[in-house]
């Protein structure tokens, strides 16, 4: 059977970012493959640099070192004005910080992913329970319920891979696997999800997991 | 999702920032249109009183000794040719309000008191055709006279009583007595020009040309004095008459217009800057302060100008309406003010829409670019830098 050419390549990447006049090298030699409906999760200790690989990988921050293909395109030889229309089409991501827009209601939240209708985005966010809270504004939800918002943004425009950056951080257990649910569904449904967690259950459906710290690689198959 | 619907939706949700914006916008607009319609209200009253001052330049015959002139108080009997007047407007001479005159000592009679006067013949000041003025001078009806006040209390006149003084055998009505004024033309008595040349047989003669200067723009260009610069003009048009420049009246005149209008000059640029400064500095914290919201934007797939849009129409609806408010207020608030300082101009005063333009103008190109070049500088920064944070 012929191999499926992978929808993203890291290849040697590492990162480093100035304090204070010192060079920090946050990670370096990571390489790994995403393949359409492949589920993969990046573990390891705060500050080992889950966040700027997840970044990266959604073009949104240039690395220092290596180089990252996404879709058969250098992600950072684009213009500027390519990734953000390759981010608007092919890429989902959900934020730690939510980063919900304050003055849109739910609805309108999840529409500014690039295409996405009314119904669908409201259909997504029936699917994650908050059917009845369609209209209200982020700032009239809990925590959890934010999060949920930011995953059907993340989600609602299907593109072939959703990055989600802890998107079960303080969630109680019925809210997270409702979460890593349709995470779950979404990779089994030909996308591929790119999740930082630190949670060790993840790891239980993962395709692949990657140790950030140690720059581990495990796959399903060898646990 | 447009632009314009989201930049509504946040102005919405952000009422009271927009509302502190547009305020801000109203009151500085305003502020400025007040001084501009004020400004040009004051330049008229400036103008008003100034005139009234008098004039301060004198045409003399060349012949005129002006060391005797002066002895005897501004007066002389030597007379040059009426046509001179007619000559200065023709060569557009620096000058407005030409007042020509024919003065000579008179016995002057009123029933059994008379008094030597000295008898002025007088025009209505002349404007130049390219200077139209109110008048300065109004014109003498023909067969009246109006009576300084020590020559009125000689002669037994008193205010608001009807007389008839004669001089040289022809009689006049005294129109008024003049309030009076420390001067000459306290012992003088003012007839109509033609009237003084058929009474003292000099047709076509007059003893001086009195007339206000207009040579600030010439010595600005030229940077010669006011005094060379009328000399020069003089010389071209005749050898007949030598001029005569009140100089402390004639620097005071100049130093109140220009005291004023620099005054007014530097409140207005202040004020600009004040705009200029408030309003990049308002548009600039509301950009700077949405940068987590341009990185959302940005990874959800909204470009660089997209990002943009939002702060421009925001920026747009919030200085156009602020500016509007503001311009109306200030300019309604100036012209009634303007009626009642300025009682005798204030009615001139009108809506100056070309100020209310440039201050709109500025004030919404001013908020637009506060506005967008901030947002468009973030939006070319990788969205990580905006709301990334490492694990």
């Amino acid at each position: 059977m012929d191999k499926v050419s992978p929808l993203l390549v890291v290849d040697n990447l590492g990162h480093v970012f100035s304090n204070r006049g010192r060079e920090v090298c946050v990670f370096e030699g990571c390489s790994f493959e995403i393949d359409p409906a492949q589920f993969v999760a990046v573990q390891g200790a705060s500050g080992s640099g889950k966040t700027t690989l997840l970044l990266a990988c959604g073009g949104m921050l240039a690395p220092s070192l290596g180089g990252i293909r996404f879709q058969g395109s250098d992600l950072f030889s684009l213009s500027s004005t390519q990734r953000t229309q390759m981010r608007a089409i092919a890429i989902g991501y959900l934020f730690q910080t939510l980063e919900l827009v304050p003055y849109l209601d739910l609805t309108s939240n999840v529409r500014i992913a690039t295409g996405v209708s009314k119904t669908v985005a409201n259909q997504w966010l029936d699917r994650l329970g908050l059917g009845d809270r369609v209209r209200s504004y982020p700032g009239e939800l809990s925590h959890g319920q934010r999060q949920r918002v930011a995953l059907a943004r993340a989600i609602a425009h299907k593109p072939a891979l959703v990055i989600a950056d802890e998107p079960t951080g303080n969630l109680d257990k019925r809210n997270s696997e409702l979460v890593f649910g349709v995470l779950r569904e979404y990779a089994q449904d030909g996308g591929a999800v790119l999740m930082a967690t630190h949670e060790t259950s993840a790891v239980t459906f993962a395709d692949l997991v990657i140790d950030i710290e140690n720059l581990d690689l495990t796959k399903a198959e060898d646990r | 999702m447009s632009p314009i619907y989201l930049a509504l939706r946040e102005l919405n949700y952000r009422w009271k920032s927009g509302l502190v914006f547009g305020l801000i916008v109203a009151a500085v607009t305003g502020v400025l249109a007040y001084f501009s319609i004020n400004d040009a209200g004051f330049q008229k009253e400036i103008g008003r009183n100034v005139r009234d001052i008098g004039s301060n330049v004198v045409i003399l015959p060349s012949d005129v000794d002006q060391y005797a002139y002066h002895l005897a108080g501004g007066y002389s009997e030597i007379t040059m040719t009426s046509n001179l007047v007619s000559q200065l407007i023709e060569h557009r001479a620096s000058l407005n309000h030409l007042i020509p005159m024919l003065e000579r000592r008179a016995m002057c009679a009123t029933g059994d008191r008379q008094s030597i006067g000295r008898v002025v013949g007088i025009s209505a000041s002349i404007a130049m055709p390219d200077r139209p003025k109110s008048p300065m001078q109004r014109s003498i009806s023909i067969g009246e006279l109006q009576l300084g006040s020590e020559l009125a209390r000689k002669l037994g006149v008193a205010r608001d009583t009807k007389a008839e003084v004669t001089i040289a055998g022809e009689s006049f009505q005294v129109q008024r007595v003049n309030r009076a004024s420390g001067t000459w033309q306290d012992s003088a008595a003012f007839i109509d020009l033609k009237s003084a040349q058929n009474l003292f047989q000099l047709p076509e003669r007059i003893s001086r040309i009195e007339a206000i200067e207009c040579t600030s723009e010439q010595c600005e260009a030229s940077g010669l004095q006011s005094s060379v610069i009328l000399n020069n003009e003089i010389a071209k048009i005749t050898d007949e008459a030598s001029f005569l420049r009140k100089e402390g009246m004639a620097e005071a005149r100049l130093s109140v217009r220009s005291v004023s209008r620099e005054n007014f000059l530097i409140l207005q640029n202040v004020l600009w800057v004040f705009l200029a400064l408030t309003l990049l500095g308002l548009a600039m914290l509301n950009s700077l302060g949405r940068k987590p919201e341009i990185g959302v934007l940005q990874a959800v797939g909204y470009g660089r100008w997209r990002v943009a849009s939002l702060f421009l129409v925001r920026s747009m609806l919030l200085s156009a309406t602020g500016a509007a408010v503001g311009i109306s207020v200030g300019m309604a608030a100036s012209i009634e003010q303007a009626n009642r300082l300025f009682v005798m101009t204030g009615q001139k005063v009108s809506l100056d829409w070309n100020a209310a333009a440039t201050i709109g103008g500025v004030a919404f190109i001013l908020a637009v670019l506060g506005s967008c070049v901030p947002a468009l500088l973030a939006a070319g920064e990788d969205p990580a830098h905006l709301i990334g944070k490492d694990s």
